[in-house]
């Protein structure tokens, strides 16, 4: 069978399986989980080598009266960002989480699945059954602590989130409503002679629900509260991989099915741009006042989705580059962010910016790697977020937007004040503490992978580039999408 | 012909005023299910077509309903079953540490 | 031939081998030396050209102007490495090495997004090597990074600006966005309003990071503005404005560091004049001037220095041990003092002398004649307190061989120049037709010292008096302020409470449903 269909069952199967060997013994969960993985690396790299020109696979072999799953460039980047993130997330999460460890690696794989299903899917309600899937296994994953702060974050999370699956849904139904098809290509085609009233009230509802799911503000507030009482390896992967499959799934509705003629002319790009940085100016704001390092990370977050919705919305060809390989970076920044909080939280219970005070002496290279991220997710060169921010300015200016590349440069002198509060508390020097357990290899291994993956793809951002480059060229010229889903 | 979507329209806002206004943990429960339903309702309606039969595939009937919103329907129902089972779960643990049902009243989480 | 600025880079990286002294000394000695040597056999004409990203860039070339700054550069920089290798530890030399090295990559770069990519790096690399090196340092670190930011931001605003005027990046096509370039120079070279970073930054931080700092950070803002603005006459003016401003602030301080601070404004407001003029002789002189200021003021620092780390204490009443304990720093004091109010046979002369010949408005020579005046009148003071005051100051330890190895290495290159000014010209072929001996030049470069002598007799009273109350308003930390009450009202108005949070998603569903009407 073709190996795309395979990226989405063997998470699944996995699961299950490790459910059935969870009964057993520990040496076989393990041993599962470690085989599923590498198999699973490898086929994504066989998806990802394969994936220009774009491939069709209809399940089933019903042809265009089933689903259809197509990989193009866009697809193959987020595999991409499965394949680095979910690796490292694995091994870093084998010797971190300590409570219920072997209900958070099953819903590790099942939202996995999610999220690949909902990337490689060419038809529209299998999008939405996707999300689901994956939002589903996120809201156990953040109650997973137990906690009490879990609980009410995971709930406050599950009916935000709802709500805007609700209007995702509505959507959907009225699409089908009117064009009678499921398949992408066919609603884009139908689409055309649809009246524009109508197309504008189904895209507000599109771009409303997943706007919930991304996080853009003022729908926001359920996301810096899931960051603050969730795992941290859930952390890397909910800002990695959940709010921006979330990202594609829109920018993959709005470029194909809607065509960028309708965008432009509907004023929808405008609009996306203002509240992309509407988005990310209050996020910075919010983010100096908060003394707890998860939240401030998760404010970081959303104004960094103010950047890339910022870029995906330009409507230019360098703005979609520029944004897709903002979300390549930003996975890879944060994850380092995160996973080097991980390993302060796991040695030393530190959880607000005091608590880590002076362990800048303790830890060097961790705190090294914690200060190159830092750096880069603020845009100083010579890292990674440098280069696709100066991708995402350009295009702004290219395409007109001078207010938006003027606050772009405003919001990384915002971002700077509090990430370099947090850098000086690391380097000051205090009384000695005792730890309470050692961080040892598995932790810091992915740390450092994704540390240097961070200074690899600002000195060399052609490696990832050459993936990216291709992009623009199926979602600004939907009808190249179109007649390979069709032909194929 | 237009009762059926008014109806669908009512049950809409009225799930959704359920969910921002109530106070009662439930009742925003019950309201997400309200909501749940009226998508369901109208992906049953969309498929009417008057004087049809149901979908089976034999020669004899010409006019059938379309079948792909029933197999929507249902898998719509699935995930709806699905998220309030796991809202209830997760309900019940609030009560167990917060001791009330009150909306307003768990916001450990702020700022 | 590759860029001396890359030397020190990798100087930085080869410092993680240096598990003992020996090894730190040999290896520092190796790459401050070599840079010097290879400065030193730089061709002007020679660029390099790679691809990144689908641009051209240049990130190496050198010519005239740029030759004479990296030697001066790499000249001091050997100077004040030695002189900080014994104090200091080996990160905080690895992010020295790393700022000297950026910011020669800046001097020698050919485009605009090499020198962004420096210019930042000098930020970076400076902020941290303030706030790791001492404990007292963090909140200054923090604001001189934060400004610094801002002025690297509004460069790169200016980039951008140009880039997508002219669709180039390269250094001589600049159109648009000079008000831009103009903050970000600005706020390197202390420009005043903007100059607010550097008094706090150089008094507080150990005394060899002030003279690493202030060698590389003001003077690359001179350069550039060369680079990017010169010829704009009307900055002359703001030059002046800035230039009698430091003058008064400077006679106010009472601690050595702050008035060397503001002496560095004033200095900078000569180069700031003598490169809006736009001519070959106002250029030349502005870079000759930068020589001879890097030599005077980094003596000055070293002295400062060794003041501090032989007394402990650094008001202006302690400089009392100079005259009594501390030969060899004297001398250079004098040597400096001489050379720094534009004394005749002294380098300070020569360069004053060619930006004076080069002015044509009758208002900046007046200026000039003025800010010579204040400039001697502000180190007769420090002159004062170092050999005619008496006070009662004991020696704690003595100034260690390599201090003093710094500090008459530079001493003795500033005797050379100031008895032979036509040194720097042979040494760099540029030809400026001034004979530095006529008597009325002479005459007219000694009048202001003179004056201030007779000025500070008469006034003595008046300027040696000790200024306690300050009025410090600082519009920055106003600002931020603000920033962070709107932070605050925000963030508590994030309650927790879920209905609000579904009344926002409410309100937003129907702000996006009215826009299709």
């Amino acid at each position: 069978m073709e190996s795309a269909v395979w990226i989405i069952l063997l998470p699944l199967l996995t699961a299950f399986f490790l459910g059935i060997f969870k009964l057993y013994s520990d040496k076989l969960f393990y041993s599962l989980v470690i085989v599923s993985m590498v198999i699973y690396l490898y086929l994504l790299i066989l998806v990802i080598n394969d994936s220009y020109p774009p491939k069709v696979y209809s399940i089933g072999d019903w042809g265009l009266l089933g689903i259809n799953l197509m990989v193009d460039s866009f697809s193959a980047m987020f595999l991409l960002i499965i394949a680095i993130l979910f690796i490292t997330v694995i091994i870093f999460s084998l010797n971190y989480i300590k409570v219920n460890k072997h209900k958070f690696i099953i819903l590790t794989y099942v939202m996995i699945a999610g999220i690949a299903g909902m990337v490689l899917t060419a038809d529209l309600f299998n999008l939405y059954v996707f999300l689901e899937v994956s939002s589903m296994s996120s809201y156990a994953l953040t109650a997973i602590k137990k906690t009490d702060k879990s609980i009410e974050s995971s709930f406050k999370y599950l009916i935000m989130s709802t709500f805007g699956s609700f209007f995702i849904l509505l959507a959907t139904i009225l699409t089908y409503y009117l064009t009678g098809t499921l398949n992408m290509a066919e609603i884009s085609l139908e689409f055309k002679s649809v009246p524009f009233m109508i197309k504008s009230t189904i895209m507000f509802f599109f771009i409303f629900g997943y706007g919930i799911k991304i996080g853009l503000v003022p729908l926001h507030a359920w996301m810096p509260d899931s960051y603050e009482a969730s795992p941290i390896p859930y952390n890397v992967l909910s800002s990695g991989l959940v709010m921006k499959s979330a990202i594609y799934a829109l920018i993959r509705l709005l470029y194909v099915i809607f065509g960028v003629e309708f965008l432009t002319e509907s004023g929808i790009l405008n609009i996306g741009v203002f509240w992309g940085v509407l988005t990310f100016i209050i996020a910075h704001t919010l983010a100096y006042q908060q003394s707890n390092l998860n939240r401030l990370l998760g404010y970081s977050s959303i104004a960094q989705i103010g950047y890339i919705t910022i870029g995906l919305f330009l409507g230019n060809e360098k703005g979609l580059i520029g944004g897709s390989f903002h979300i390549l970076n930003h996975g890879i920044m944060k994850g380092t962010l995160f996973l080097v909080l991980g390993i302060f939280y796991y040695s030393l219970k530190a959880d607000e910016i005091e608590d880590i005070q002076g362990l800048g002496y303790k830890f060097p290279v961790l705190s090294f790697t914690f200060v190159v991220a830092a750096l880069a997710i603020v845009g100083l060169p010579p890292f990674n977020g440098f280069v696709s921010k100066w991708l995402i300015i350009e295009a702004a200016i290219e395409a007109g937007f001078f207010y938006a590349a003027f606050f772009i440069l405003v919001g990384t002198f915002l971002s700077l004040t509090y990430y370099l509060k947090v850098i000086i508390k690391l380097y000051t020097k205090t009384e000695k503490k005792t730890l309470i357990e050692k961080p040892d290899l598995s932790l810091k291994l992915p740390t450092f992978f994704l540390g240097s993956l961070c200074i690899l793809f600002g000195i060399v951002p052609s490696l990832p580039l050459s993936l990216i480059n291709n992009i623009p060229k199926f979602l600004l010229n939907n009808s190249e999408y179109i007649r390979i889903l069709l032909g194929g | 012909m237009e009762l059926p979507y008014v109806v669908v329209i009512i049950l809409f806002c009225l799930g959704i005023y359920t969910i921002i206004m109530n106070k009662n943990l439930i009742k925003i429960v019950v309201g997400v299910n309200i909501v749940e339903s009226s998508l369901i309702l109208l992906l049953i309606l969309i498929s009417f077509k008057l004087g049809g039969t149901a979908p089976i595939l034999d020669r004899k009937y010409e006019l059938v309903v379309d079948p792909i919103p029933q197999a929507l329907a249902l898998t719509a129902i699935v995930i709806g079953g699905s998220f309030i089972a796991v809202m209830l779960a997760l309900v019940i643990k609030i009560y167990k540490r917060y001791g009330t049902l009150n909306v307003d009243e768990i916001r450990k989480l702020r700022g | 031939m590759i860029t001396p600025g890359f030397l020190y880079l990798e100087g930085a990286l080869f410092l993680f081998l240096a598990i003992n002294n020996k090894i730190k000394y040999i290896i520092s000695f190796l790459i401050t030396t070599g840079a010097l040597i290879i400065t030193f056999y730089l061709t002007p004409g020679y660029s390099l050209q790679i691809n990144f990203l689908n641009y051209t860039l240049i990130p190496f070339r050198v010519d005239d102007i740029s030759k004479l700054t990296g030697l001066i550069f790499t000249l001091s920089g050997l100077a004040a490495v030695f002189y900080s290798i014994n104090i200091s530890s080996r990160s905080n030399l690895q992010l020295i090495f790393l700022f000297i090295g950026s910011s020669l990559t800046v001097v020698f770069t050919g485009d605009l997004f090499i020198l962004y990519i420096f210019w930042e790096l000098m930020e970076i690399s400076s902020s941290f090597l303030i706030i790791t090196v001492s404990d007292l340092t963090k909140k200054t670190g923090y604001y001189f990074f934060l400004m610094q930011a801002v002025g690297g931001l509004s460069l790169l605003w200016g980039v951008f600006l140009n880039h997508s005027a002219t669709g180039s990046l390269s250094l001589n096509a600049i159109e648009t966005g000079i008000p831009f370039f103009m903050i970000a120079v600005g706020i390197k070279l202390a420009f005043i309003g903007l100059h607010t970073w550097m008094p706090q930054t150089y008094s507080k931080v150990p005394f060899y990071v002030t003279v690493v700092l202030s060698i590389y950070t003001t003077k690359v803002g001179v350069y550039v503005m060369y680079r990017l603005l010169s010829g704009i006459n009307i900055l002359a003016y703001a030059g002046l404005i800035s230039a009698l401003f430091g003058i008064v602030m400077a006679l106010k301080q009472n601690q050595v560091r702050k008035l060397l601070s503001y002496s560095i404004i004033t200095q900078v407001g000569y180069m700031v004049i003598g490169i809006s003029i736009g001519s070959a002789a106002g250029i030349t002189g502005a870079f000759f001037h930068l020589i001879n200021h890097i030599l005077y003021k980094t003596v000055l620092f070293m002295v400062a220095g060794v003041v501090i780390y032989t007394t402990g204490k650094e008001n202006l009443e302690d400089l009392g041990i100079l005259g009594s304990k501390l030969p060899i720093t004297s001398l250079a004091t004098l040597v400096a003092f001489m050379a720094i109010s534009g004394v005749p046979f002294f380098n300070g002369y020569m360069s004053k002398t060619i930006i004076k010949e080069a002015l044509q408005e009758p208002v900046l020579i007046w200026g000039l004649n003025l800010m010579s005046f204040g400039t001697s009148l502000m180190f007769l003071k420090f002159i004062y307190y170092a050999f005619f005051q008496n006070s009662n100051i004991n020696l704690n330890r003595k100034p260690t061989i390599s201090m003093q190895l710094g500090l008459g290495f530079l001493t003795i290159i500033m005797i050379l120049i100031g008895i032979n000014p036509f040194l720097l010209e042979n040494l760099t072929n540029i030809d400026v037709d001034i004979n530095y001996f006529d008597i009325k030049l002479m005459l007219s470069g000694i009048q202001p010292f003179l004056w201030s002598v007779i000025v500070f007799i008469l006034l003595k009273k008046y300027l040696v008096k000790e200024y306690r109350r300050f009025i410090y308003y600082d519009i920055y930390r106003e600002m931020a302020k603000i920033f962070v009450k709107i932070g605050y009202k925000l963030s508590i108005y994030h309650n927790g409470k879920l209905s609000k949070y579904l009344l926002w998603a409410t309100t937003t569903l129907i702000i996006l449903l009215s826009l299709l009407i």
